[in-house]
Order: C-alpha cells, then sequence, then structure tokens
C-alpha cells in the first residue's frame, strides 16, 4: 500500500486552525453547505471527513449547520488515544483506517456531505476513492475534494518541465493526462510546462472532474433520463497556506431534485465557481489592528478612508471579510 | 418508396444478395466447436427455465451422444412448438417484433443454426409440445444450392394432444465434417466439453438439470466461498429498470475463496475472468483468495450482457457498466483485508514465527459454503483483529545443516529431545560462554 498517497494527519506540523486561507476555505464551504436545506433538513445530514487532530470542520459544520451524524475516517492508529481525546463531540465516530479501506464498506443511504481533505497530490488511489464516493452518493449529497497541488520545486533544474510531467504520470497515470485547449480552440496533448504555477492544479481538477464524469456514465448508462444522476460543480478552490493546494467539489442531483434547488441558490454565493475557472482564496497580510480598523469601516460599495492601506491587501480582505478568522491569545484556564 | 420501387428499372438493379455458402461460412468461423455445443445445451436449459422459473428442475434433462459419426442432443424441456418453428427458431436473427423469450440468454437468434452448421451437413430437428409436433430434416449442402430461404416440415402434426414424457426436442446431425468428425474422436473431447458445459451451465446444474455426454453425467460443484461467523462475504442485488423494458436484476457475491490449483482454473467463474477490468490492481499474487460471482437475469435476454458466442461480457452494455462499478466497490475491502494479511505475513517471517496470525487464523479455520446457503452481509466487514505487535525482543530465525552424525553426537550429549532444542542449547552454551556475563 502506497503510504504517500494516504491522508496523514500532520501532527504537530501545524495548527490546523491557525492557516488563513483554509479556515476561510472551510467557512465558504460550510456556507454552501448550509443551502442544502432547500433539499432536505440539514441535520438529516450525514458528514464524513478525513480525521486530523483538531476536528476544526467537524466542530463547525456541527455548529453552524447542526449535523449531528459525523463520521471521522483516520488511519493514524498510533496516535490512536490523542486523537480519540481530542474529539470534540461525542456524535462525532471514528473508523479507523485508511479513506481507501474504510469508505467502501460505509452504508451509503443517506443524504452525506463528504470532505476528502487529503494533504497529498492528486493519485491512483485519490480517484479510487472519488469514483467509490461518486458512484455511491444519494441523489442531494455534496462531496468535495482536496489535494496538494504543488509543482516540483525548479531549484536550477532545466528539465523541470519533463520532471514535473513524469511526475505526475506516475500518480495518475498517463491515461489520465488531460487533453489541452488552446485558445484558438485546438486541441494538443499535455506539456510539462502547463504544470508551472497553478497549472498542475487546473489540471488536478480536470483529472478528477473526468474521474466524476466516467463514473456517472457508468452509473447512469441503465437508468432512464429522470433517474439519472448528474454532478454540478460547486467549488473550484486555489489558495497556499504553504504548498498550493486545490479543492474541487460540487453537488450531486437528480434530474427531480435539481428542480428543488434553483440555480442562483449557490450562484449567489460569490465563491461558487462552476467552471475551470477558479476562485483563488488570498488572505491579506494587515494587522489586527488594521483588521479592526476595515471592519469598522466597511460600507455597502467597499471600505471607506483606507488610502494609507495597502489597496492590494485591503482587496484581498474586501473579497474574504465574512470569512475571515480572528487570532487572538488567550489566557487558558 | 412503394412506388419508386415499382418504377424502377430492372436494367439498373445490381444484384447485392448474399450467397447461403458466404452465410453458412461466415456464422460458422466466429465460434468454436465446444461453445457451439454449449449453445445448444444452452438451449434445453432455457426450456427448462421457461417450464420452472427459478423452481427445480428435478426430472428434466438434456442428453448428449456423441460419436465420430453422429451428434445427437435430446431433451425433455418442454419442446418447441409449430409456431415458433414456422416464425421464429429457423429463421437467422430474432425478427423484430418477436416477444423476448423469457430468460433465455439467447437473444440473436443464431445459436442453434449456427451449431448445426458447424457440425456436419445433414440435420433433423423433431420437437414436440403439448399439443404439436414437428419434424425438419434437411441436406445442407443441397439447401445452400436453392435460393429459398425455407425448409418444409417433413412430419407435422397441430392440435395434438402430447403427454409430458413425449414433450421435448432432439436434434440429430449427421455427415459431420471431416475436422468434427476427428475432434469427436479425440480422446479428450467429452472431457473438454464437460469442463465447458459444466462451467458455463452451472446455475441449471445446481438446479438439477440432468446433463449427460455419452451416458456421463455432468456434474457442477455448487460456487463457494469461505464462511465463518467473522468472515462472511458480501451479497448485494441490483435491479437495473427503465420504462418500456424489462427490469435487470443482478446477483453480486464477493468474498474469499480457496486457492485455485493449478489446472482447475475455470475461466466462467464468476468476475474472476474480468477482473481487470473491474480496476483492481494488476492481479497480484496476493489476491488468488479474492472470488466474485455475478448473475444477470431479464426477462428480455437482449438486456443481458453478453456477446453472441456467450463465452464473454459485452463490455458496453449498459448494465454491465453499472454492475462493474458495484462490483469494484465489494471487491475493494477483501482487496484491504489481504493487503493486511500479506502484511500480517512478513511481519510474521521477518519475526521467525511459523504460527499463523490472527488474519491468517480466520481465513484458515473459515469453510467454504455454497453462496446459496452461507450467510452474507452488505459489504465484506473487514474483521476487527488486526496483525498483534510482536512484543518483546525483535527476533531472527538461525538455520542451518550439519552432517547428521555429527548433529545426533551432539543432541545426546546435550540430552535434546528435539532438533530444536539442539539449536536453542548450543546457542545458549556459545552465548553464555563467550557473549553473556
Amino acid at each position: 500500500m502506497n503510504q504517500a498517497n494516504q491522508r496523514t494527519t500532520s501532527l504537530g506540523k501545524f495548527r490546523y486552525a491557525l492557516r488563513p486561507a483554509k479556515n476561510i476555505e472551510r467557512k465558504m464551504l460550510c456556507e454552501a453547505f448550509g443551502c442544502l436545506a432547500s433539499l432536505a433538513p440539514l441535520p438529516s445530514y450525514r458528514y464524513i471527513g478525513l480525521g486530523a487532530l483538531e476536528f476544526v470542520d467537524f466542530a463547525l459544520l456541527h455548529q453552524r449547520i447542526g449535523i449531528t451524524d459525523m463520521l471521522s475516517i483516520e488511519c493514524r492508529d498510533d496516535a490512536f488515544e490523542r486523537i480519540k481525546f481530542n474529539i470534540p463531540y461525542l456524535c462525532i465516530k471514528m473508523k479507523w483506517g485508511t479513506s481507501h479501506e474504510v469508505l467502501p464498506t460505509l452504508d451509503w443511504r443517506k443524504k452525506t456531505i463528504v470532505w476528502l481533505d487529503y494533504d497529498s497530490p492528486l493519485a491512483t488511489q485519490i480517484l479510487d476513492d472519488v469514483r467509490l464516493v461518486t458512484s455511491s452518493l444519494v441523489s442531494g449529497s455534496m462531496i468535495v475534494i482536496t489535494v496538494e497541488a504543488r509543482p516540483k520545486e525548479v531549484e536550477g533544474n532545466v528539465n523541470i518541465a519533463h520532471d514535473r510531467l513524469q511526475a505526475l504520470i506516475q500518480n495518475v497515470g498517463e491515461d489520465r493526462l488531460p487533453l489541452m485547449k488552446e485558445g484558438d480552440g485546438a486541441v494538443r496533448s499535455l506539456k510539462g510546462s502547463d504544470l508551472a504555477e497553478w497549472g498542475l492544479a487546473r489540471v488536478s481538477r480536470q483529472i478528477i472532474d473526468a474521474e466524476i464524469a466516467r463514473t456517472l456514465k457508468d452509473r447512469n448508462a441503465p437508468l432512464d433520463t429522470e433517474s439519472r444522476i448528474s454532478y454540478e460543480q460547486l467549488f473550484n478552490f486555489h489558495y497556499a497556506d504553504g504548498a498550493k493546494m486545490l479543492t474541487v467539489g460540487g453537488i450531486i442531483l437528480h434530474a427531480r431534485d435539481a428542480s428543488r434547488i434553483p440555480e442562483s441558490t449557490f450562484d449567489m454565493l460569490e465563491f461558487v465557481r462552476r467552471t475551470d475557472d477558479p476562485y483563488l482564496i488570498e488572505a491579506p497580510v494587515l494587522t489586527s489592528r488594521e483588521l479592526t480598523y476595515l471592519d469598522n469601516h466597511i460600507t455597502a460599495r467597499g471600505f471607506k478612508k483606507a488610502s494609507w492601506l495597502p489597496q492590494a491587501e485591503c482587496e484581498k480582505y474586501k473579497k474574504v471579510y465574512r470569512y475571515h478568522p480572528t487570532f487572538a491569545e488567550v489566557e487558558r484556564g | 418508396m412503394a412506388s419508386e420501387h415499382e418504377q424502377r428499372d430492372p436494367g439498373r438493379v445490381v444484384d447485392a444478395s448474399a450467397t447461403k455458402e458466404l452465410f453458412i461460412e461466415m456464422i460458422t468461423r466466429d465460434i468454436a466447436l465446444v461453445p457451439s455445443i454449449v449453445d445448444l445445451v444452452d438451449n434445453c436449459a432455457d426450456g427448462a427455465r421457461r417450464m420452472r422459473g427459478n423452481a427445480s428442475y428435478q426430472g428434466l434433462a438434456a442428453r448428449l451422444d456423441i460419436s465420430a459419426s453422429e451428434f445427437r442432443l435430446s431433451d425433455n424441456c418442454g419442446g418447441m412448438s409449430v409456431d415458433l418453428a414456422r416464425n421464429v427458431a429457423f429463421r437467422f436473427g430474432r425478427p423484430p417484433n418477436t416477444p423476448p423469450l423469457k430468460h433465455s440468454i439467447g437473444q440473436f437468434g443464431v445459436g442453434m443454426k449456427r451449431a448445426i452448421f458447424k457440425i456436419g451437413k445433414y440435420f433433423r430437428v423433431e420437437s414436440t409440445t403439448a399439443s404439436s409436433r414437428f419434424v425438419i430434416e434437411q441436406d445442407v449442402v443441397a439447401w445452400a444450392k436453392i435460393p429459398e430461404w425455407e425448409y418444409e416440415f417433413r412430419e407435422l402434426e397441430e392440435d395434438g394432444r402430447f403427454n409430458s414424457t413425449q414433450q421435448g426436442t432432439t436434434i440429430t446431425i449427421t455427415e459431420l465434417h471431416d475436422g468434427v468428425a476427428a475432434e469427436f474422436a479425440l480422446q479428450d473431447f467429452v472431457p473438454q466439453l464437460k469442463q465447458e458445459i459444466k462451467s458455463r451451465l452451472r446455475d441449471p446444474i445446481a438446479r438439477k438439470l440432468a446433463i449427460t455426454i455419452n451416458a456421463i453425467p455432468v456434474d457442477s460443484e455448487p460456487l463457494t466461498l469461505l464462511a465463518s461467523k467473522e468472515l462472511a462475504p458480501a451479497y448485494k442485488e441490483l435491479r437495473f429498470s427503465a420504462t418500456g423494458a424489462k427490469p435487470v436484476t443482478v446477483r453480486l457475491f464477493c468474498g474469499l475463496g480457496r486457492l485455485i490449483l493449478e489446472g482447475d482454473k475455470t475461466p466462467a467463474t464468476g468476475w474472476s475472468a474480468e477482473i481487470d477490468d473491474v480496476s483492481l490492481p494488476a492481479f497480484h499474487g496476493q489476491y488468488n483468495h479474492l472470488r466474485g460471482y455475478a448473475y444477470f437475469d431479464c426477462d428480455d435476454p437482449g438486456r443481458l450482457p453478453w456477446n453472441t458466442t456467450k463465452t464473454g461480457f459485452n463490455m458496453d452494455s449498459s448494465v454491465y457498466r453499472a454492475a462493474r462499478l458495484e462490483m469494484m466497490k465489494m471487491a475493494l475491502p477483501v482487496k484491504t483485508f489481504l493487503d493486511r494479511l500479506k502484511e500480517e505475513k512478513s511481519a510474521k517471517a521477518k519475526a521467525g514465527s511459523d504460527e499463523p496470525g490472527p488474519l491468517q487464523s480466520l481465513l484458515l479455520s473459515a469453510r467454504p459454503g455454497d453462496i446459496h446457503k452461507i450467510d452474507t452481509r452488505p459489504t465484506f466487514d473487514l474483521p476487527t483483529a488486526k496483525a498483534k505487535k510482536v512484543t518483546g525482543p525483535i527476533m531472527q530465525k538461525i538455520q542451518y545443516d550439519e552432517p547428521l552424525k555429527r548433529v545426533q553426537e551432539v543432541r545426546s550429549a546435550l540430552k535434546a529431545r528435539s532438533w530444536k532444542e539442539v539449536g536453542e542449547k548450543t546457542f545458549e552454551y556459545f552465548y553464555k560462554a563467550e557473549v553473556g556475563e
């Protein structure tokens, strides 16, 4: 079993709650999950996440949208006691094993929000998980996948483009490489130079999207048009608290449920992205005092009297202020 | 269109009709002899299915008699009505408005004719139902020379009354093709045919359809999976329905099986033949225990995912594609179990222990059971028993050979009761003397 492909809780690497972009993303997702209320009462949903020490996503979803049926898949059984100690709510159940081991053993009859939050790059085993989940989710469910999308460092390597392409092929197999569209509509093979900067994130999204599409094609093959299940992408986040990351996901729907949830429900959220065009989450670099100042000067059109502040940072804050975390030091009792 | 046809100048018409010789050659080329015979026997099983549905076929039989000069297959599985023979059964291809034959896997309307042409140049089909009886007899070579695509009933009785012992079909083929006669004469032909019938017609045989080849019964062991309290195979029933089409029921079983011994591998056991297509990792030795079976059933055989020779899947079939997704899902936990088993075995080997670990013990204590009778679960649960961490110091096994005489001398000097003890005591002696305090 390839350990590198499995999410390993990054114990001690960083405090999850303190990564601002991740923190913002989590709250944005949570807000979008809230829109599912027009399909079914939110507390009737189940949430499946991939562990971690602090259960931040679990706590958020429980507090904000009232989900109580929660399952954490955790492969770090060497930290069994420590992880168990950190479970914030009794309603969170644990399944020990890798996502690859646990996901196929679950009952999928309930509407579910699944967040496959890996911290490794896209690989075959992750795509297997995506396929399994997509083939199992019932209408009204959400699937979200996060993978690392950091291109290999250049470090003076003149063959870097080639090496990046080889690394991707090794991870997902050559048959999964997407074709690239040129500006004039012409189609060509993927090149290593396509993977620089956010290129790997874009390509990873395409590969995940194709896997979902292929799975649904098989799943829907023998079904009538009205019983067919479709996937609508809603999320395409790019962010980097350190390494570049991609989060892609969306809703799984029957035709008859689709009419109950108008597209505008999600499209009112400014971060929803239905296409290849990503939403970049950027946390502004501003002091606490500056953030408080900006909060106090928000108008319908933007911030007032902030000319002495760097405009670029203000703009970033304007986009995310509703989701931006506030960090402060507190005395622990 | 019709008027256009009438006005056509005969001088402008180009003949594009097929010759019967070409046609016969074409339809018989793509099937091997053994599968074509299995096709014929399968028609008997279809008859049994129509008579009894999913109940027992006790009392129904299909009897094959094969020699270098004659092929004969007779059954008592209900027979073929005169109507069916007149309008459908002897046509090449199913007419589009024919109602589907319930539970039949023959959908293309070529199986019987193809088998007959494959085997010989003269045939006789006799069939009796409760109310009708007919005989068709034909010299194929002579028939190929006439332009009409027709046969004539040699004997015909409609509105009769025939009791159940008279009902059935007998197909006799003589003037065998040279190659076929030679094959029939081979020592291993009957065993080969038997094996193929056994694996392709497992279900009807399990329902007690008595099939014999030259009076040798073809028996079939039930399909089994290993089962115990802790290790229960997974079972799932899927139903694919679509408006205007008969629903397809798919029953899937997946779990662990006994290792298949070399030479006993039957290609048609469930999806083991198709395992690579179910997207499991390249088939490593450690997955030899993985076993799955898939049953497809539908009143409309056209919805079943077989290819025309029924020896494999039609991979593009919508039902197959959807079922394959489920097969993959069901196989994953079994695969995980086998991965863990492999880890456990290598950990044991490293520690020099011969004792089976907890997973190995589970596997050893499970017994094969008939898949239709054992307890199943929705998913193959991974037993919670995990490879126990080896406690105490890491161990190393030592092995060496010495001349027997010398070892016996040491053994008696040590008063050791086993060879193992000889090894342990000599090591202990050396350690105390030279290494320890």
